[in-house]
């Protein structure tokens, strides 16, 4: 599955309707351009894991601000 | 510190704290009632549930484990509560699951979340601070506590109290009727406004609890 596609499912499984994908671009800011906050992060985190079969930890979401950020620890975790 | 099945380090803290709670003037536990005054021990007895109340002081996880004596309680708490060595020692001692409200702590929302699978029963007082004078109805709760209930499928138990005048006074608690978030909805993945709307039923629900607590203290 390419990363930024699951991560717009993972954002619809987290956020319904009430998100504009065409706005999840990689340089789109999670908490500024997307209006995430820490129950968003908990429920996209958690609809990722199923789609790409790894857990994250707290030390994964240090630093993270863009969905970029998003992308390179989804491609590090599955290396 | 964290087992398989969720947190299971020795507990004896929470057995001394447990059992000053029962003893200390206390005999029998605080008074129980329900809203619809079904014996409320009848009707989970061998599962995982959510305990949600409001927060008036450090010792409610030990009053609520005197309504609920015949199962362990566990609770989460900010790390704040456990920054000096002695309290921290304490509170992993106690049951308690450490929780970083400064950022999403994916960590403790799995370790309550194998908690709760594995059959016990979590507190969470989800106002996020304590409010120890205050009588108001709570008018704002967070929506973590209904992110781990979809996770989990385990009930979420309403409860209100307050402190007593003295320390002597026996304490109230009020415990509402359990629901379920499928009571709501069937969707596996809630969305954050779902659960906001969810958690504004969860605020009615403990107010409902302040009604008859007030109904049958006064209001004290």
């Amino acid at each position: 599955m390419d990363i930024l596609e699951g991560i717009k499912e993972a954002i619809t499984d987290a956020f319904g309707d009430d998100m504009d994908l065409e706005k999840v671009v990689p340089e789109a800011k999670l908490k500024e351009d997307l209006g995430f906050n820490s129950i968003g992060m908990l429920a996209m985190a958690v609809s990722l894991e199923e789609k790409f079969g790894f857990s994250f930890t707290n030390d994964d979401f240090i630093g993270i601000t863009t969905v970029e950020d998003v992308i390179q620890i989804i491609s590090k975790r599955l290396k | 510190m964290y087992g398989k099945e969720g947190y299971d380090i020795n507990m004896f803290f929470y057995d001394i704290a447990h059992g000053i709670v029962l003893l200390g003037g206390h005999i029998p536990p605080p008074i129980k009632l329900t809203i619809d005054k079904k014996p409320f021990r009848n009707e989970i007895r061998d599962e995982g549930m959510l305990i949600v109340g409001n927060h008036v002081s450090y010792k409610d996880p030990w009053f609520y484990s005197a309504v609920f004596s015949n199962r362990r309680v566990f609770f989460i708490a900010s790390e704040l509560v456990m920054k000096d060595p002695v309290r921290n020692f304490l509170c992993r001692h106690a049951g308690c699951i450490k929780i970083d409200r400064t950022i999403a702590d994916i960590n403790a929302i799995k370790t309550a979340t194998m908690t709760l699978k594995h059959k016990r029963v979590l507190s969470i007082f989800p106002e996020g601070t304590r409010r120890p004078g205050e009588h108001d109805d709570l008018s704002e709760i967070k929506a973590g506590v209904i992110f781990l209930a979809s996770q989990t499928g385990v009930p979420i138990i309403p409860a209100y109290s307050l402190k007593p005048k003295h320390w002597y006074n026996r304490r109230t608690i009020v415990v509402g009727k359990p629901f379920r978030i499928s009571d709501y909805t069937d969707r596996k993945f809630l969305t954050v406004s779902q659960m906001d709307e969810i958690a504004k039923a969860l605020l009615e629900k403990i107010n409902e609890c302040k009604t008859v607590f007030d109904e049958v203290t006064g209001g004290k």
